[in-house]
Order: C-alpha cells, then structure tokens, then sequence
C-alpha cells in the first residue's frame, strides 16, 4: 500500500496538530505509526480514514485521492475498518447486531448473509457464546475484538487501529495483539497506532515516526528500532524502551 | 428533643389536625350527600371519561410527532428551520395553555375556518405538549456521546441511518421516563379543553353538577376519575427510569 501526503495540515484551534506533512509511506502489509502523545498519530490516522479532514492538502491512497465532498467521504469511510481506542461499540446492540448493522445497513447484504458472516467471525475471534451479549456485559478486552469483528466484517481494503490497546489491562491488551497479529498473517493491510512498542516491532513492516505535528524518519520497523536516525526518535525510544 | 424532632413533631401535629377537620367537615357534609342524583346521569360521567381518554391518546400521539420534527428542526442544517423551532418551543412553553387554547380557537382556528372542535381542541393541546416534548427528545439526542456519532461515521451511516439506527433507539432510553410523565400532563391539560364546549370528563362533571346541584358529589368523581389514569401512568414513568437507570 502507498499513501502520499502532500501538505497536509490540520489546526485545532490555534494549535498545529499536522503541520504540512508531505510524505510517502509505502508497507507491504502493515504501519505502525510512533511517536510521542500529542505528536499528531491519530490525527493523521482519522485523516486516513476519513473521519477528520485536513485545512490544507491532499492525500491519496494507492493512487485513489481521499474525496473532500461528504458524500464521497461517506462511500471511502465505508470502505475502511476503523477500531477506536474505547472500542465504540453501538451500547444498545448486541455483539452480534454491532457487526451486522454496517454489513446490512451500508453495504446492502441480506441479513441472512450478514448474519452468517458475523457468526463466523465472532468464532473466529474466539467470542463464541457472546454473541448475544451486549457491550456492557462484555470486558474490556472481548468489546475490542467484537469492534475488530466489526472493522473486518466489511473486508475493508484497509484497516485503521487507533490505540487499541491503550485502555486494556495487560492480560486483555495480549488478547487483543494476539487477534491483531493473526490479520498480519491473514494477510491483511493495516496502519496501527500504538504505545506497545514491542508488539509494533514484530508486527509492523515499516515505522513512520510523528512529533510535533511532523513525519520526523520512517524505515523498516527493525531498522527504525534498531538505528533509528533523527534524535528525537533515539530519545523517545530510549525513553519509553527502558523499563 | 434536637431542633429536628421538634420540627417534624410541629409539622405532624398540624397534619394531623388538618385532616381532623377536614374529616369532620366531610363528615357533616356527608349527612346532605346526595349521590342518587349523580348517580342517575353516570352515563354523562362514563362518556366523559371516554372521550378524555381518547383525546388524551391522540393528543399524545400528535405531540409526539410535533415534538419530534421540532426537535429535529433545532438540530437542522438551515438556520431558518431552527430559528422556527426555537421560536415554536419558547412561545408554547412561555404562555398558559389556557391563554393559548383562547388565541388558538377562538381568533386562529375561526379565521382559518377549522370548524369541529374537537379536532381544533386535540390540536392546541399537542401545539402545546408538543413544545415540551421536543424539549425532552432534544436532550435525549444530546445525550448520545459524540463517540458514537464518530463510531456511525466511521463504518459510513448516512445522517437518516444515524438517528434510525444509532440516536433513536439509545435516546429512547432518556425520553420515555418523562414522556410517560407528559401523557399524565396531557390527561390532566385536557381538562381545559373544557372551556370550548369539548365534551370531556371535566365539562361533563360541570353538566351533571349544574343539572343536579350536588357539588361535591360532582366534582369528587372526578378527581377519582383523572386519578385513575394518572396513578398508572406515573407508576409506568417510574418503572421507565427505573429500569433504564441500570442498564448500558
């Protein structure tokens, strides 16, 4: 996959959170983006999917540029999983029902096929006997592997995983990378978020690396966590590598 | 005795000499009850009863409608649709239903030639309850956390499939508690409804007292009458809230 940033530019307010970034990031299968808190990685991930739009700039994604109208937006939002760091689940809907209402209510399939396709993930994603549970009867970490049921229900072309781990125990975070690591070798394409900085090592094919709103370095995830070049990067590594 | 105890024990004592009185004046009273006469027009009473019930029915359904578009209208994207909602809610919501049920009927529904009274009646009370109901539904919609919003986004849901699929349901769960309070509101509201010669459960007290002088004996059913209805619906609107207190 190749995403082109050209300039893109986001502002809260006074504050610059992407500040014309101009990049391309090319990966086989899967991205991590890294960086310190408040360095623009989610905001550049809601860019990809489509859920923020930039003030400044454009993007494309393998060639295709990310539409601007809201109608078209919609479609290329349809089109990509997205799985929030507190999951967002519909709370009124039960597992089953959350992965069933994009599969019949955007994408047109027939709720017999929509069912069978969650059933069969929800297997997959070891959830069986929950899926008439609802959100708030679930825990932590089975809500976010239902979310990613739902993300992957759609067989998005891409999928975008926004700090999935980052409100899970330790026990319930390794059930989560564990389901995530399985759709690397699914073969699936995805750019993650993540302050679990081992699991972006053994799960991502490249690093982009984010602070103060800038791609600061990208390369292969064992060359960045290796040697990586810009001192920011060795900083934060070092920082958050130590304990 | 701490100041509390002394309190209570004052308020009790004058309770409890209230209610003396009142049972002795009842009771004096009760030596002149006439209920024969009463009794001889229950048909008045039974037909009055009826009809508030089935104004009161669909005075809710139309206030519930009115309320919804209001409340949608003040969440548009044109400015002007907002701008009649709010001006619809805070006008109702500002005046006595009385003083609107007078403008309504007797200049409005006579200029635009509305002639059956009991369609104008059920009207201007759902223009009235509506108001607040729109009130009610608007802080349902607010309710819903903006992750959800994102969440409707993200897998593509149009603005309709939204609130069909995503607002609606989940703001049902903070409406329905004070939209069973409101149709008690109604039943009692549409007392008024009187006042333009609309048969309901109040007017036909009045006729019946007029026709048979027993004031009391009047009036006393009827306030056991509207209790009947209320009494179950408010106990509905606390099941609601309660229920719906300890789910998500």
């Amino acid at each position: 996959m190749k995403l082109e940033f050209d300039a893109i530019t986001k502002r809260y307010g006074d504050h610059t959170v992407l500040d014309a970034i101009t990049a391309q990031l090319e990966f086989p299968h899967v991205l991590a983006l890294l960086g310190p808190s408040g360095g623009g990685k989610s905001t550049l991930l809601r860019v990809i999917g489509g859920l923020e739009s930039p003030e400044a700039g454009s993007l494309t994604v393998d060639q295709q540029p990310v539409p601007t109208a809201e109608k078209s937006l919609r479609a290329y939002r349809s089109n990509i999983g997205t799985v929030f760091q507190s999951w967002n689940l519909f709370p009124h809907l039960d597992a089953l029902a959350n992965i069933m209402l994009p599969l019949t209510a955007v994408h047109g399939l027939a709720p017999e096929a929509a069912h069978a396709r969650a059933e069969e993930l929800l297997e997959r994603l070891h959830l069986n006997g929950h899926a008439h549970k609802r959100p708030a009867e679930l825990s932590g970490g089975q809500r976010q592997r239902v979310a990613i049921a739902r993300a992957v229900a759609i067989r998005p072309k891409l999928l975008l995983f926004d700090e999935p781990t980052s409100a899970l125990d330790p026990e319930m975070t390794a059930e989560v990378l564990e389901v995530i690591a399985d759709l690397k070798s699914e073969g699936r394409t995805f750019i993650l978020v993540t302050h679990a900085m081992n699991f972006a090592r053994t799960v991502a094919d490249q690093v982009a690396f984010l602070a103060n709103g800038r791609i600061l370095e990208q390369a292969p995830a064992q060359e960045f966590f290796s040697a990586p070049q810009t001192e920011t990067a060795q900083r934060f590594l070092a920082k958050v590598l130590k304990y | 005795m701490t100041r509390h105890q002394t309190i209570n024990a004052v308020i009790s004592v004058l309770l409890g000499a209230t209610l003396l009185a009142a049972l002795c004046f009842a009771l004096l009273q009760a030596l002149s009850w006439n209920w024969s006469g009463v009794w001889t027009y229950r048909q008045v009473f039974w037909r009055g009863w009826l009809n508030t019930i089935w104004i009161s029915l669909a005075a809710l359904a139309l206030s519930v409608l009115l309320g919804l578009l209001a409340a949608l209208g003040r969440r548009a994207r044109y400015p002007a649709l907002r701008w009649l909602s709010v001006g619809y809610i805070e006008l109702i919501r500002g005046t006595p239903l009385l003083v609107q049920l007078l403008i309504l009927f007797y200049v409005v529904a006579d200029a635009v030639g509305l002639q059956n009274r009991y369609a104008a009646g059920i009207l201007i009370l759902s223009i009235f309850s509506g108001a607040y109901i729109a009130e009610m539904i608007r802080g349902g919609i607010e309710s819903i956390g903006k992750s959800q919003l994102e969440s409707a986004r993200a897998i593509g849901l149009t603005r309709w499939q939204t609130y069909r699929h995503v607002i609606f349901p989940q703001a049902m769960r903070h409406v329905l508690p004070p939209l069973a309070g409101q149709a008690a509101s109604i039943i009692k509201d549409s007392s008024l409804l009187s006042i333009l010669g609309i048969e309901e459960f109040t007017l036909a007290a009045q006729q019946v007292n007029s026709a048979t002088y027993s004031t009391l004996e009047s009036y006393l059913p009827l306030a056991v009458g509207y209790l009947a209805l209320t009494l179950p619906v408010s106990l509905l609107s606390r099941r609601l809230e309660h229920k719906f207190r300890y789910e998500t």
